[in-house]
C-alpha cells in the first residue's frame, strides 16, 4: 500500500513537472529568444496561409465558405500567438525583440481582422487589396527570424 | 465486393482518420517526405497484426480482446482496457469534431453547431442501419480520398526532389532531432491504432469468418492498409509541395485540403471534403464500436452490431454513453486538432500492450494449429513490437521535451 502511494505521488510529481515545463514562461535570454523564434515562425506561417487562401479564393480554386473559415482561423491563431508572446516579460537585452515582434504581430492581427470583416461582408473583390499587406509582413517576419537565429536582436 | 468493403473501411476509417489527416499534413509541411518511411513501416506493422488477429479469430472464433484476457489474465487485460478506452475515447471526440470541421469548411457554419447534429445522425445510423450498409457507404465514399493522389500529379512536382526528400530520413535544416523523433512517434500512433485491430477482429467474428474466408481477409489486409498508406503519403506530399517552401505550418483541417483545391479547383476541394467527411464519419463509427467491443468482451457481455440493439443492451449502452460523453467533451471548445495530436501520442504508448498478446496467441500451436504464425509473420510481428515498444517509451518524454512538437 505504501509503495503504491509513493508511486502515485512520484507519477503526480512527474506530470506536474511536465505541465510546468510546457507552460512555464521563458526565464533566460536563450529561452526568450527561442520562444521569439517560434512566435515569428508561427506568425509568418499564419500570414502566408491567409495570403494563399485569398489568392486561391480570388482565382476561384477554392470555395468562399472554406476561405472564410480559413481566414477566421488565421486571425484567431495570430491573435493567440501574438497575445501569448506579449504576456512574457523580456530580459533587458531582448527588449527590442519584444517591441519589434509585438508590433508586427499587432499589424498582422489588424490585417487579418480586416480580411475577416471583408469576407463576412461578402466584399470578395476587395480581398486581394486588403491582403496586400500580408506579403510584406511575412517578409518582415522572415527578416526578424533570420536576425534572431543569427543572434542579432 | 462486400468482403472488400470491410477492408476498405478498416483502411480508410482506421488508417486515414482525423489523426492521420492532421499528422500527415503537419509532417509534410514541416519535414517534407522525410517521414514517409514511418508510414511504410506502419503499413507493414498494422497489416501484419490485423492479419494475425483475423487469423486468430478464424481459428478460435474469439476476437482479440477476449483472447488477451484469457491468455494474460484479467489484470493485464484491465490495464490494456483502461489505456485503450482512454485513447479511443479521446479519438471518438476527435473524429466527431473532424466530421463537424469538414461540414464547417463546406458551409462556413461553426463546427460547434455541427457537433450535436453529427452526434444525432451517428446515433440514428447506429440504431437503424445494418452494419454492412454502413460499411459499404463509408468505405466506398472514403475512396474519394484518392483525390489527394491525383492532386500530387496536378501540382506538377519536382519528382527528383520528392524522391530525395523521401530517401533522406533526417530532419531538414530548420527542424531539430527531438521534433523529428516526436513526429515519428506521432505518425506511428496515428497509423497503428489499437482500435483498428479490435474492430477488424470483432468484425470478423460478427461476419462469422471461417477458414474459407482467409483469402478474402488477406486481400482486405494487403489491399486496404497499403491503400491507406498510399493516401497518407499523398497527403504528406501535397503538403510538402504547397507549404514547405512557404514555411506554412498546418494548424487546421482547412490546410489539409487546401493543396487539393489549388491543384484541382473547387470540384477537387469538394471531393476532398467528401473524403474527409466519409473517413472521419467511418472512423467515428469504428472507434465507437471498437470501445464497445473492448468493454463487452472484457466483461463477457453479449455484443455486436449484427444483433438488434435491445439484444445487446449493455454493448449498445456503452456505445451510446461514449457518444454522448464525446459530444459533451467536444462542446467544451477543446481544440480538436490539439486533442487529436495528444490522442495519437497516447495511442503510441499503449500499442505494445495490444500487440504482445496477439503475437503470443498467434504463436501458440496448441491454439492455432496449422494457422499458427509462420516465419514471416513472426519476424514482422517481433520487429513491429520492438518498434512500438521504443515508440511507447519515448512518446511522453518527447511530448514534454518538444512541448508537443512545437520546438
Amino acid at each position: 500500500m505504501r509503495r503504491r502511494v509513493i508511486a502515485l505521488v512520484a507519477v503526480l510529481l512527474v506530470v506536474a513537472s511536465a505541465v510546468w515545463y510546457g507552460h512555464a514562461p521563458p526565464r533566460s535570454a536563450q529561452a526568450y529568444q527561442s520562444r521569439a523564434e517560434e512566435t515569428a515562425e508561427a506568425l509568418r506561417s499564419q500570414a502566408r496561409a491567409a495570403e494563399l487562401w485569398v489568392r486561391a479564393a480570388a482565382a476561384g480554386t477554392v470555395t468562399r465558405q472554406a476561405a472564410t473559415v480559413a481566414i477566421e482561423d488565421a486571425e484567431s491563431d495570430a491573435r493567440a500567438t501574438a497575445s501569448r508572446f506579449d504576456r512574457w516579460d523580456p530580459p533587458p537585452e531582448l527588449a527590442s525583440t519584444r517591441t519589434e515582434l509585438t508590433s508586427t504581430g499587432a499589424e498582422l492581427v489588424e490585417t487579418l481582422t480586416r480580411l475577416r470583416v471583408a469576407t463576412h461582408e461578402r466584399r470578395w473583390e476587395d480581398l486581394p487589396e486588403v491582403a496586400g499587406g500580408l506579403g510584406p509582413l511575412a517578409d518582415r517576419l522572415t527578416g526578424d527570424l533570420t536576425a534572431l537565429r543569427r543572434g542579432l536582436r | 465486393m462486400f468482403a472488400f468493403t470491410l477492408g476498405t473501411l478498416s483502411a480508410i476509417g482506421g488508417f486515414i482518420d482525423i489523426g492521420d489527416l492532421v499528422a500527415d499534413a503537419l509532417v509534410g509541411a514541416r519535414f517534407g517526405l522525410a517521414l514517409a518511411w514511418v508510414t511504410v513501416v506502419s503499413v507493414i506493422g498494422i497489416a501484419c497484426y490485423a492479419e494475425m488477429s483475423a487469423r486468430i479469430t478464424v481459428q478460435t472464433r474469439r476476437p482479440a480482446f477476449d483472447l488477451i484476457r484469457s491468455r494474460l489474465g484479467p489484470g493485464y487485460a484491465l490495464v490494456g482496457l483502461v489505456g485503450a478506452f482512454a485513447v479511443t475515447g479521446l479519438l471518438v471526440m476527435a473524429e466527431l469534431s473532424g466530421v463537424a470541421l469538414a461540414l464547417q469548411l463546406a458551409t462556413s457554419v461553426h463546427y460547434l453547431l455541427w457537433v450535436p447534429v453529427v452526434a444525432a445522425v451517428v446515433l440514428l445510423l447506429i440504431w437503424v442501419l445494418p452494419f454492412e450498409t454502413m460499411e459499404r457507404i463509408y468505405g466506398l465514399l472514403g475512396l474519394t480520398m484518392l483525390v489527394f493522389v491525383v492532386a500530387v500529379w496536378h501540382l506538377d512536382p519536382d519528382w527528383p526532389r520528392l524522391w530525395s526528400s523521401a530517401t533522406t530520413p533526417v530532419p531538414p535544416a530548420s527542424e531539430s532531432w527531438p521534433a523529428y523523433l516526436f513526429f515519428v512517434v506521432t505518425l506511428i500512433g496515428a497509423q497503428m491504432t489499437p482500435y483498428e485491430m479490435f474492430f477488424f477482429s470483432s468484425g470478423a467474428v460478427e461476419s462469422r469468418w471461417g477458414p474459407k474466408d482467409l483469402t478474402e481477409m488477406r486481400v482486405n489486409v494487403l489491399v486496404g492498409f497499403p491503400l491507406g498508406g498510399l493516401l497518407a503519403i499523398a497527403i504528406q506530399a501535397v503538403a510538402f509541395l504547397v507549404f514547405f517552401d512557404a514555411g506554412i505550418q498546418v494548424e487546421h483541417l482547412a490546410e489539409t485540403v487546401l493543396p487539393v483545391g489549388l491543384a484541382l479547383g473547387k470540384l477537387g476541394l469538394a471531393i476532398a471534403l467528401l473524403g474527409v467527411f466519409a473517413a472521419t464519419f467511418g472512423a467515428t463509427l469504428e472507434t465507437l464500436f471498437s470501445t464497445g467491443y473492448q468493454i463487452a468482451q472484457y466483461f463477457g457481455w453479449s455484443y455486436g452490431k449484427v444483433q438488434p440493439p435491445a439484444q445487446a443492451a449493455r454493448f449498445t449502452t456503452v456505445v451510446v454513453g461514449l457518444l454522448l460523453l464525446s459530444t459533451a467533451l467536444a462542446m467544451t471548445t477543446l481544440d480538436p486538432i490539439t486533442v487529436t495530436i495528444f490522442a495519437v501520442v497516447f495511442s503510441a504508448t499503449v500499442l505494445p500492450l495490444t500487440f504482445l498478446p496477439v503475437l503470443l496467441v498467434g504463436n501458440d500451436r496448441q491454439v492455432m494449429g496449422q494457422l499458427a504464425n509462420g516465419r514471416l509473420s513472426n519476424t514482422l510481428g517481433t520487429v513491429t513490437l520492438a518498434i512500438s515498444t521504443v515508440a511507447a517509451l519515448a512518446a511522453l518524454p518527447l511530448l514534454v521535451l518538444t512541448r508537443g512538437g512545437s520546438s
